[in-house]
């Protein structure tokens, strides 16, 4: 939350964060869901409330996040924003904490009955205190925070829900849901849906569990909160808390006037999400699209040798600009196009999972339908597409051949072999990729080779 | 033969599936050279060469080694766990380092294959996928029992309250914020 934020979403902000802490600290409901959007300061909530329910209300709390390295940010966080804390790190034995970490003096224990008892914090991943509950008593802890919960399987969280009074479960409900890599048909038949994310199952079996919502994203511009936010959070309205005069973009340099620095043109301009898009080209199955690969390292190249600048910031470099794909082979090949223009390993390149997450003021995106004659689930899921256009701090540029939009109509929503009333993901995701394009069009940022 | 429906036995029959589908997974990257090779496309198989061997004490961990690999796509990150496509070496990518020649450097602890007889010659070449599954089951229907045995209403039931904690008579926002650093 920046000084110079506008006053009615820190306002609105601040009112959240106040009702996450009364709820989780007083109510008498014993969990609470907390939606936030990206880039809204869930880490930070999670923080506070840590803080709080330990040093203020003397509790044991229990932390889990899905994955180590989302742990281990927690650990860093913790340790560098807040007074000291009883912090004890529970980790595997094959995964020992990175060498940052272990210089922190942080007990490590990676057996449950190796912790220190009494009031403080044990962090974990969610699998690792689930291995432990052999070792863990009924409500061990006060409080169980999952941070990142949307990432989780419900089957991954119900293991540990037993070992705390309260639950607080904070995450991005338009994100990747947790990956399943058997068919889900039967699961989703079944009663109770053990494979949904954890908080969208807590509600679905009590459906009184108090929901909060944040209601500001610190991250996106409000250029992007209109493409982002009707697109892939139409149950969860949010706004921009970024202050517009300080997230616009300067060049050093005129371009050329070619559609790369039309699309650049347009970001300098104030928009925030651009796209190019080059001719139509039929691929094979797999067939890494060079093309398109070729365009987003001349983008991100032509960005950085017109001086991109973040006004009244600094100079961009190649570590302030990502690329994401869907796919590891064309990533590879944008990799090896950025290093033949001379674009080092600090402009990272990789897979939305991995972007989740992170951050960078300047996104170069190929969009998940590009090329795409038929879509399945994989290029349909709007939790991809919503987290690769929702890394950027300033703008976005999505590259992608021609035809998304006819392919998108032509496409012949098959949902034959969907279990009777399970929600239909693949339907969800047509009309994010149709209503997020649709946008790109109408407000004319496409720009095309 | 009733399917299951409850909780704990959906969850150890997802997790029977995922590892049953693991499974299916390594016998086909491994033993299928066609699915080995469309692995490698997608960086999840790697052809590389041992470069070093650093093992202090002879059949004994720690034993690290070093693969080079010069091949473009790599789906291998640090944590990865990695095994020689013959199922004799596996170990865990602690490291990966790009060369100035582009070439990836892969460090791998090793946990099988430390023994003298089986331990990674230097120069030898060889296929290794990153399908490693890993029999958790024991583990993970301890952990449904308990699951099933503790019968939380958060699972299995409906949520009862906890005990009411008297409202703030302050802002806890600002509480919060003064228990950060300044």
């Amino acid at each position: 939350m920046s000084a110079s934020a506008p006053p009615a979403a820190v306002s609105l902000a601040e009112n959240a964060q106040r009702r996450v802490l009364e709820a989780v600290l007083h109510y008498q409901h014993p969990v609470v869901v907390v939606d936030s959007p990206p880039g809204a300061g869930k880490t930070s909530l999670v923080e506070a409330v840590i803080a709080m329910a330990v040093l203020d209300c003397r509790w044991r709390v229990a932390v889990i996040a899905p994955r180590n390295e989302q742990v281990y940010d927690l650990v860093r966080r913790l340790r560098s924003d807040y007074q000291p804390l009883p912090l004890q790190l529970l980790h595997s034995g094959e995964s020992p904490p990175p060498a940052d970490l272990r210089s922190l003096g942080i007990p490590m224990v990676t057996r449950a009955n190796a912790l220190v008892g009494g009031v403080g914090v044990v962090i974990s991943n969610a699998a690792k205190l689930a291995f432990s509950v052999p070792d863990l008593t009924t409500n061990e802890f006060d409080l169980l925070v999952c941070d990142e919960a949307y990432q989780l399987a419900a089957k991954d969280l119900d293991p540990v829900g037993h070992l705390a009074r309260r639950l607080l479960l904070v995450g991005d409900p338009g994100q990747l849901a947790p990956l399943v890599r058997v068919d889900v048909a039967r699961f989703e038949a079944a009663r109770v849906k053990v494979h949904w994310p954890a908080p969208k199952e807590l509600m679905r079996r009590h459906p009184g569990l108090p929901r909060i919502a944040l209601p500001a994203t610190w991250r996106l511009p409000k250029d992007t909160v209109d493409f982002v936010q009707p697109s892939f959070y139409p149950d969860l309205p949010f706004v921009s808390g970024a202050a517009p005069d300080g997230r616009r973009i300067t060049f050093s340099a005129a371009g050329m006037g070619d559609a790369i620095d039309r699309a650049l043109d347009q970001l300098g301009a104030g928009a925030t999400m651009v796209g190019l898009v080059l001719p139509a080209l039929p691929l094979e199955a797999d067939q890494v699209d060079e093309g398109v690969s070729q365009a987003a390292a001349a983008v991100i190249q032509r960005m950085l040798s017109r001086g991109i600048t973040w006004e009244g910031r600094s100079l961009l470099t190649e570590g302030d600009v990502g690329y994401v794909d869907t796919h590891v082979a064309s990533n590879a090949a944008t990799e090896r196009r950025l290093r033949q223009l001379g674009i080092g390993p600090a402009t990272k390149t990789t897979t939305p999972e991995i972007w989740q997450g992170l951050q960078r003021p300047i996104m170069v995106v190929k969009h998940p339908l590009s090329g795409a004659s038929h879509f399945g689930a994989f290029d349909l899921d709007p939790g991809r597409l919503c987290v690769m256009t929702s890394r950027h701090q300033l703008g976005c540029v999505m590259v992608s051949r021609e035809g998304v939009a006819q392919a998108l109509e032509r496409h012949a929503h098959d949902c034959s072999d969907r279990p009777t009333g399970a929600e239909d993901v693949q339907w969800v995701g047509w009309r994010a990729n149709n209503s997020f394009w649709s946008m790109l069009e109408q407000k004319e940022r496409l720009e095309r080779l | 033969l009733n399917p299951p429906s409850g909780p704990h036995s959906l969850a150890r029959d997802l997790e029977a599936r995922e590892f049953a589908a693991e499974l299916a997974e390594e016998a086909a990257v491994r033993g299928d050279s066609t699915v080995r090779e469309l692995a490698r496309r997608k960086g999840r198989a790697v052809r590389a060469v041992i470069a070093s061997v650093e093992q202090a004490r002879s059949s004994r961990k720690p034993c690290f080694v070093n693969l080079r690999t010069d091949q473009p796509v790599l789906r291998i990150r640090e944590g990865t766990h990695l095994q020689r496509v013959d199922g004799g070496v596996v170990g865990r990518v602690v490291r990966v380092t790009t060369e100035d020649s582009g070439q990836r450097l892969l460090r791998v602890e090793l946990s099988k294959g430390v023994m003298k007889s089986t331990v990674p010659r230097v120069g030898e070449e060889s296929d290794w996928v990153d399908a490693v599954p890993v029999d958790m089951s024991v583990q993970r229907n301890k952990i449904f029992s308990a699951m099933k045995a503790a019968q939380t209403p958060l699972v299995y039931g409906t949520l009862s309250s906890v005990p009411p904690i008297p409202p703030p008579q302050r802002d806890l926002l600002a509480v919060a914020a003064a228990l950060r650093k300044r």
